[in-house]
């Protein structure tokens, strides 16, 4: 089994099956530009080390996984927010974390994870307020303050 | 101090469309008071658009603020010209884009889904109420309203004959939606509840 090394952003080196790199169509596609495996380190300037060891590990189980559908429908996947039992395990991580692994998934270009990843960040925002939602992605609220404190007024009216 | 939960990085734009568009309609309606730009998101996804009519067989084709189960979907009309929406007892904006997206899913018209017009065509509607001496009504498909009908106007057809039969008690009300499944077709039932005047 052939493998190749990734420099992280930290400049940790990490030795991975080949196979297993290429669940990262950037690498895979790398890769083939190459024509052959380098011996040279890979690096993946924007991912550290921590966050590139849990998308390993994510590779590594799912490393003989079928590719995607290629047609991506958007009606097939509406509302399927469900996640299988290991992914969900895998994605038991802070949220500082769970949007590291989302952005390493987005510049890696693993489709999969990437799905995993903002469907796990879907069901968190379930059920949540606004204001919540606001804070868990830092989001500023520009809408105008008469248009809230009027809503505030109108629900505390509203829960009598 | 900051709360070890709040990221530091924020994702970007695009990651955080295919987050929302992975949100239920519920979750979308309280989505879409989070920012303009989740709004416009909200409001613009043509895919996301699409998830709002119900493919619920008895309900098909209908927005889903008003076929979602239950009596999600609640006006109170105050002083009888005031409207408050909302939903699962969220208060909704008067300008949440839900309210005015059509009641009918516009792919019947536009020749995506031909099929779809000839079933909502077949719907049954009825508007019970506990308004006394207002009739039952009922009526088929889209002859009352036309087909461009908003959620919004259609709130306010209901309402109308609801309001001229109360006249000024029904100045203070609430109208609640829920479905009715019946064997041959879709009928909505529409019950006018009216609520205490007296909260002034």
């Amino acid at each position: 089994m052939s493998q190749i090394i990734l420099l992280s952003s930290d400049n940790v080196e990490m030795k991975v099956d080949k196979e297993v790199a290429e669940r990262s169509i950037l690498i895979k596609n790398m890769l083939e530009d190459v024509g052959e495996t380098p011996d040279q380190a890979i690096p993946i300037p924007n991912v550290n080390e921590g966050v590139l060891r849990k998308v390993i590990e994510w590779c590594e189980h799912h490393r003989n996984d079928p590719p995607p559908p290629a047609d991506e429908d958007s009606d097939s996947r509406k509302k399927s927010t469900d996640i299988e039992e290991w992914d969900q395990k895998f994605m038991q991580v802070d949220q500082e974390m769970l949007f590291e692994i989302i952005l390493a998934a987005n510049y890696l270009d693993i489709k999969p994870l990437l799905d995993v990843g903002c469907k796990t960040v879907a069901n968190m925002i379930k059920g949540k307020s606004p204001e919540e939602i606001r804070k868990t992605f830092n989001i500023q609220n520009d809408f105008t303050p008469e248009e809230e404190d009027q809503i505030r007024r109108e629900n505390e009216w509203a829960e009598e | 101090m900051a709360s070890p939960s709040v990221p530091r990085r924020r994702l970007p734009l695009e990651l955080q469309v295919q987050i929302i568009s992975y949100l239920s309609v519920e979750d979308q309606i309280r989505a879409a008071e989070v920012s303009q730009t989740w709004c416009r998101i909200i409001k613009d996804s043509q895919s996301m658009r699409k998830s709002r009519y119900s493919s619920e067989r008895t309900a098909r084709g209908i927005h889903c603020l008003i076929s979602t189960k239950s009596e999600c979907f609640r006006c109170d009309v105050i002083d009888t010209s005031f409207r408050e929406y909302y939903f699962q007892r969220n208060r909704l904006r008067n300008d949440n884009p839900f309210l005015d997206e059509p009641f009918f899913s516009p792919t019947a018209w536009n020749g995506e889904d031909p099929k779809l017009a000839n079933w909502i065509n077949r719907m049954e509607f009825d508007l019970f109420t506990s308004v006394p001496g207002l009739p039952r009504l009922t009526w088929r498909g889209t002859e009352y309203w036309g087909e461009n009908i908003t959620v919004r106007k259609f709130m306010e057809a209901m309402l109308k004959p609801v309001l001229e039969a109360e006249g000024g008690v029904a100045a203070n009300g609430s109208l609640t939606f829920f479905i009715a499944i019946n064997t041959i077709a879709s009928a909505y039932s529409i019950d006018f509840y009216g609520r205490s005047s007296g909260n002034g």
